[in-house]
């Protein structure tokens, strides 16, 4: 890191501390983030193909019919 | 989630399963930052049968009692897709007997140590144990004394240099 362009050092570093900020986030936390991940990723993995639903919420089938 | 892991509690307690605890992707989220899955892992301590079988026969039929009937490799329950994991080694056997107490909100459930998932990862050895494995050494706060020996225990030592070296 220390090559770095100090602005791009400082933007990896805090990537890295956000990083560890949410590993050390409460488990309901990090379950809502995983959630969230699932919903914004959900049309992408359909669109691939995968039947997936984020959790809590029913499958839905794939933008081109498929499930 | 909270609904998923009070249906699981209610198994152990009528003795469908011996004892749970969450493993796989989720168990490393609890760990290290959150990362998409979309199944849930839950490996189980079977009860005795007459012949030695691991048969998770009797863990589906009392979810089909209760409504959650599986779909392929999974049963949905309360909107959580669930995959069951008989204990199938000495190492997964020791990780579910050492799994950490913890609460989701309200309800109590368990989690595999974190040493025991390090481990785990590196015996099952797919491309994304691999890929996930470099992460979680660095996110996740390991006790080395305890991970040094599951590693020796288990006779992982020549594997788990090739993985961290």
């Amino acid at each position: 890191m220390d090559d770095l362009n100090p602005e791009l050092a400082r933007l990896l570093a805090a990537k890295d501390a956000r990083r560890l900020r949410l590993a050390r986030a409460s488990f309901p936390e990090k379950i809502a983030a995983l959630v969230c991940l699932q919903t914004m990723a959900a049309p992408i993995q359909r669109r691939r193909g995968r039947e997936v639903a984020p959790w809590g919420l029913a499958k839905t089938p794939a933008a081109d019919g498929s499930t | 989630m909270e609904a998923t892991l009070r249906v699981l509690n209610e198994l152990e307690r009528e003795g469908a399963f011996v004892r749970y605890a969450i493993g796989g992707a989720v168990g490393a989220i609890f760990y290290m930052e959150p990362f998409l899955t979309y199944d849930l892992d839950v490996f189980v301590v079977l009860p005795a049968t007459e012949r030695g079988l691991l048969t998770l026969a009797p863990v589906y039929e009392a979810l089909r009692r209760r409504g959650y009937p599986e779909a392929g490799e999974c049963v949905d329950i309360e909107g959580v897709p669930v995959q069951f994991l008989p204990a199938y080694n000495p190492l997964v056997e020791e990780a579910l007997a050492e799994a950490v107490e913890t609460l989701y909100e309200a309800t109590p459930t368990r989690v595999l140590r974190a040493e025991h998932l390090a481990a785990i990862m590196v015996q099952t050895g797919r491309d994304k144990d691999r890929q996930r494995f470099a992460t979680f050494l660095a996110e996740a706060e390991l006790d080395r004394a305890r991970l040094d020996g599951i590693i020796r225990r288990h006779g992982m030592e020549t594997r788990w240099k090739q993985w961290t070296t």
